[in-house]
């Protein structure tokens, strides 16, 4: 035992030895010289050098595309010279010190108190605000241009010192000051007015103020976790709500982004302690019993990877597809490299004997070493080259399956060369050293006879290799399908009631809300449209909305609170959701739009009301101590995204015009199956009848659905497409391999099929060792999928029976993975069978 | 130049001990040609390997050139080896990759030779072999007799002092046989020291001297050759 252990650290420092020769000793052999033996080498065996090109280039081409990928994400907001001084303030509501969420907004006062309070430890506080508002409409009065824009923010003007934004035109310590003055993009700028100069020009917000261009912006960087086309002052929104003052003096409602930029070298722990401690009693004012609220800070860099809390100003990124990404990079490396390591031992057998002669010439080990690490280096150079190419051609394709433009980073052209150097370098290292050090220990005396006596054992490394591989490639292939079947599963889910043929009208802030009635009566004069009605937000969104609201069972200090909609009259018909019990709601009955409710079973269950019939005819109380009936119980339905579990939910009419206009949002449309397309010209006129101020928009409920989960499905099939590019790399290096042992395994086979072996026996001669190989990594790769998987999965609320799936995508690569490997092998295998024994031997 | 003292080489494998040399005496002086035979597995090549500083002795001594090299390194007996002695095998190994020029210039590429000399010294050794005709074919292009005169310019182009032949005829026919033994034969006249391993006894007629092998030793009744002591 103890002799095999010096034997090894003896073996481990020749090989460090070794590795040091490579670095540091000289070649005598001259570059040329190198260069032309394995060149000559290679073109001796044209489709196992293509093929381990072609590998290596493909590694190399997927590992810098996700490179470049991963480089871009951590780029977000960097931009800002303040970065590491600027925080998000994020809110949390606690009920009995337990959160549900959190969310990227906060109430409009924190910025004063925060100001005032903690004047030493903050040296600004910038908000921004969209009034809820998915779009506003933006007028230019000369030319009647008019247009819904997402990107308008009330801000305060210190945002010019906090953030880095380039103003090309305008002091940006005054743009702001004036009130119902703007800043836009110079994009913006030349929608609206061309070529003309915007400055001082006037343009229309909602039609009802004029605000006047005081600036103009450059386009904000793509790496920012938020863009703004326009920024006015809270100034400008005192003068179009008239309430301004009082709304903004509101502890309860968080409707503002807050960033703070902090002073250099404050404690961060303490100022988040001494920001809580100082807003605590404005808060204890509105949120009384069991009910508290938790303010964090939140890096601004971390914003975008940090996946997004509720409110988000635009969908952020999350730092699990940043690591699934990396790992997927690495794998592929791996996967690569190990091909590269494979194929180039593999065809350093049939140099053996260069090595022996070289050795009795003169050479000894070190000097061999650099000469096939030499070789290696420049092998893999040229496979960088030709993945640098490929990666070029296929960024676009990139860029489109990721939905991102990439650029990287900050990095100028000579870091990047420099990184990319390096990063040659280090694969050169990492696939020529193995191959290099083998070929290098070879015996002279016995390799001149043509005994390996290293072959063995090189054999049994390779199977090492090759078993790493199939492990890697069928975690990729099962992980990728699993995700797939979980995606499917998803967007296939009933969400309980109808997507396909409603159709959503954005209203809020409109002039067409004013007139709904009016809207209404005469959208349903025409024939395709069946049901017209309207809600606070979609259903099956991401928004959701909670209310105090007490049932009647509830004791004295509970203070419950619940998902409620504000819904208008047939919304159960224009989406199809039956009543279980009770009715629906009804023009019949004047009192339904202050006093009546819907309530689903979710929320029968939740509050152990027995059933839906004994439900009907329960109350439920506000805070301000108006009391609403349940009239009906609905069937259940996801009314928010299937991120989140199915919710009690509380259906309302709005009592008054002003409900109606500070909390319907959408129109709903329900049209019957065919075009669409007379139905939608049939809104559209009568929208600008009623709407002169909003250009009329439209969108399909199911289009918009499927909109939230598009950026796990692009995660997801650039994940297939890698999962896929991990397949072909492995393949090629199976190919490549099989090509070899065929050959040299051309004698054994000769002398076996002179001794009776007939075709298919050949054939499983060359592949059982494969077939155990693979087997065995699916045994491997079980319990790592098993592990991440259903980690993943906990996530969703709504998942794929794990059991069942992994069984099936189990069996899948399983089967996959053999044909594959077998039609592979199977191609050298035919060679190998069809060999005439007679020639085979003679020609030893 | 040669002096062997008690050489001994055991080989150990799992199974077995082979003693493939066992406490061998020899005395080779500059200028001989030595020839080697014995039966098959009498450890003709295991000796030669030695001589020839490929491998080292289990025990014993080996003196080659004044030094004592049983406790070398493989880099120091690859130093001492280089330009000194020349190897001749059956099967001629050349690198099939590389042409008969490139094949003869290597060992001057070790030896670290300007190019412009090595060119020379190549064309000198391949006329001397009469290969010049064929110094850009590859291997694989030339009969086994040409391959051998390719072999032997490669030995020789380092003008060393002692050649090794393992069977140098092994793989030719008599014709081809003969022509490889008189070019060694004349290098041996221009004072080249040849140690050879053959089993031809015409080819040993070539030789001044044989020495018999048996069994890892020298066989009982042959004349140890003893010179100066
Ligand atoms: N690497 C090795 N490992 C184990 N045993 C070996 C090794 N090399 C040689 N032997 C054994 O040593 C003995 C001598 O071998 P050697 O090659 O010197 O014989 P030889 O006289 O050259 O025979 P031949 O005339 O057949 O070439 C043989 O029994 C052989 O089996
Ligand atoms: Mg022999």
């Amino acid at each position: 035992m103890f002799n095999f252990v010096t034997h090894k650290v003896a073996g481990t420092l020749d090989r460090v030895k070794v590795t040091l020769g490579i670095i540091m000793g000289s070649v005598r052999v001259n570059l040329y010289s190198i260069l032309k033996i394995a060149f000559r080498n290679w073109r001796k065996k044209p489709l196992f050098s293509v093929i381990n090109l072609t590998g290596l280039a493909v590694g190399i081409a997927s590992c810098l595309l996700i490179g470049l990928f991963i480089l871009d994400e951590l780029a977000y907001d960097k931009h800002h010279s303040n970065e590491d001084r600027i925080y998000r303030v994020t809110q949390s509501l606690l009920n009995n010190g337990e959160a549900d969420g959190r969310a990227a907004t906060t109430p409009f006062p924190l910025k004063q108190t925060v100001e005032t309070e903690l004047a030493g430890y903050v040296e600004s506080v910038v908000r921004f605000f969209d009034m809820e508002s998915e779009s506003v409409s933006i007028k230019n009065p000369d030319n009647d241009i008019i247009i819904r824009q997402d990107k308008f923010f009330f801000t305060d003007p210190e945002v010019f010192d906090v953030f880095d934004i380039h103003l090309l035109r305008g002091n940006p310590s005054q743009v702001l000051t004036e009130p119902n003055s703007v800043v836009i993009t110079e994009q913006v700028a030349s929608v609206y007015f061309g070529e003309e100069d915007p400055i001082g020009k006037t343009l229309h917000f909602e039609g009802r103020i004029a605000l006047t261009i005081s600036g103009l912006m450059k386009e904000w960087p793509d790496q920012s976790h938020f863009k703004a086309d326009f920024l006015t002052s809270f100034e400008t929104l005192r003068r179009i709500w008239g309430n301004y003052d009082q709304l903004s003096d509101r502890w309860r409602w968080n409707p503002v982004w807050t960033y703070l930029m902090v002073e250099p070298n404050v404690d961060i722990i303490q100022l988040e302690e001494n920001i809580r401690e100082a807003t605590r009693p404005y808060y204890e004012e509105y949120f009384t019993g069991a009910e508290s609220v938790d303010l964090a800070l939140q890096p601004l860099s971390g914003i975008w990877l940090s996946g997004g809390f509720e409110s988000e100003i635009e969908p952020v990124s999350s730092e699990l597809n940043l690591y699934i990404f990396g790992i997927v990079a690495i794998f592929i490396l791996v996967l690569a490299c190990i091909n590269f390591i494979n194929l180039s031992t593999a065809a350093a057998m049939g140099r053996s004997k260069e090595v022996g002669v070289r050795k009795v010439l003169g050479a000894d080990r070190g000097e061999l070493a650099r000469q096939f690490m030499t070789e290696s280096l420049f092998f893999t150079f040229l496979a960088f080259a030709l993945g640098l190419i490929i990666s070029w051609l296929a960024m676009p394709y990139f860029e489109l399956f990721t939905g991102r433009s990439i650029e990287p980073g900050h990095m100028g052209f000579g870091d990047l060369t420099i990184l990319l150097t390096v990063f040659a370098i280090v694969i050169a290292l990492l696939a020529g050293f193995y191959p290099s050090a083998v070929l290098s220990s070879f015996n002279p005396i016995d390799s001149l006879r043509g005994r390996h006596s290293k072959g063995r054992k090189g054999a049994n490394i390779r199977k090492g290799l090759v078993l790493a591989q199939f492990s890697i490639t069928s975690v990729l292939l099962i992980g990728t399908t699993l995700v797939y079947f979980q995606h499917k599963h998803l967007q296939e889910k009933d969400l309980g009631f109808e997507t396909e043929q409603v159709l959503a009208v954005p209203v809020y802030l409109t002039s067409a809300i004013w007139s709904y009635d009016e809207l209404k009566q005469r959208a349903l004069e025409h024939s395709s449209i069946q049901f017209v009605s309207g809600a606070q937000t979609i259903l099956g969104s991401s928004e959701f909305w909670k209310y105090d609201l007490s049932p009647d069972d509830a004791g004295a200090d509970e203070t419950p609170s619940f998902n409620k909609l504000f819904v208008m009259h047939d919304i159960l018909e224009v989406m199809d959701i039956e009543i279980v019990a009770g009715r629906d709601f009804s023009r019949e009955f004047s009192t339904d739009e202050a006093q009546a409710i819907l309530i689903n079973e979710a929320m029968v269950n939740y509050l152990n009301w027995g059933n839906a019939e004994n439900s009907v005819g329960r109350t439920f109380r506000n805070s301000n101590g108006g009391e609403f009936t349940v009239v009906g119980v609905t069937e259940d339905f996801n009314h928010t995204y299937l991120r989140r579990e199915l919710e009690p939910l509380i259906l309302e009419l709005p009592a008054t015009q002003n409900q109606i206009l500070a909390n319907i949002s959408y129109l709903l449309v329900r049209i019957a199956p065919g075009n669409p397309r007379d139905a939608i010209t049939h809104l559209q006129s009568i929208w600008t009848d009623l709407d002169q101020t909003h250009p009329f928009d439209y969108f399909f409920l199911d289009d918009r659905l499927n909109q939230l989960y598009e950026p796990e499905q692009r995660v997801a099939s650039v994940m297939g497409v890698f999962a896929f590019i991990a397949i072909f790399v492995g393949s090629l290096g199976l190919l490549g391999l099989a090509s070899f042992s065929v050959a040299v395994r051309e004698k054994e086979v000769a002398v076996r099929k002179a001794l009776g072996l007939t075709a298919p026996g050949v054939f499983y001669l060359l592949s059982k060792d494969y077939v155990w190989l693979i087997i065995l990594a699916h045994v491997i790769a079980l319990p790592v999928i098993y592990i991440a998987a259903s980690n993943w999965l906990s996530d969703f609320p709504y998942r794929i029976d794990l059991i069942f799936y992994l069984t099936f995508t189990f069996l899948m690569s399983l089967l996959l993975s053999l044909l594959i490997s077998i039609g592979t092998i199977s191609t050298q295998a035919v060679k190998a069978a069809l060999l005439d024994p007679a020639r085979a031997l003679k020609n030893e | 130049m040669i002096r062997a003292k008690q050489l001994t080489k055991v080989y150990r494998t799992e199974e077995i001990e082979t003693t493939a040399l066992n406490r061998l005496d020899l005395v080779v002086d500059e200028g001989e040609f030595v020839a080697i035979m014995g039966p098959s597995g009498c450890g003709k090549s295991t000796l030669l390997n030695i001589m020839g500083l490929l491998d080292s002795p289990t025990d014993g001594e080996y003196i080659f050139l004044n030094q004592e090299t049983s406790d070398f390194s493989e880099r120091d007996r690859a130093k001492l080896r280089m330009g000194n002695i020349g190897f001749i095998f059956q099967n001629f190994n050349l690198i099939d990759e590389l042409t008969v020029f490139e094949n003869v210039e290597l060992p001057l590429e070790y030896l670290g030779m300007k190019p412009k000399k090595s060119k020379e010294k190549v064309e000198q050794a391949l006329e001397h072999m009469g290969m010049t005709a064929r110094r850009n074919h590859f291997p694989n292009q030339l009969s086994g007799g040409q391959q051998q005169r390719a072999a032997i310019a490669r030995a020789v182009v380092t003008e060393p002092k002692l050649i090794l032949a393992d069977e140098p005829t092994g793989n030719l026919d008599s014709g081809h046989g003969t022509e490889v033994m008189e070019l060694l034969s004349a290098l041996n006249s221009r004072g080249t020291t040849i140690v050879m391993v053959t089993h031809s006894p015409v080819d040993a007629e070539f030789a001044d001297r044989i020495i018999h092998l048996k069994d890892g030793m020298i066989a009982e009744g042959e004349p140890v050759y003893q010179t100066g002591t």
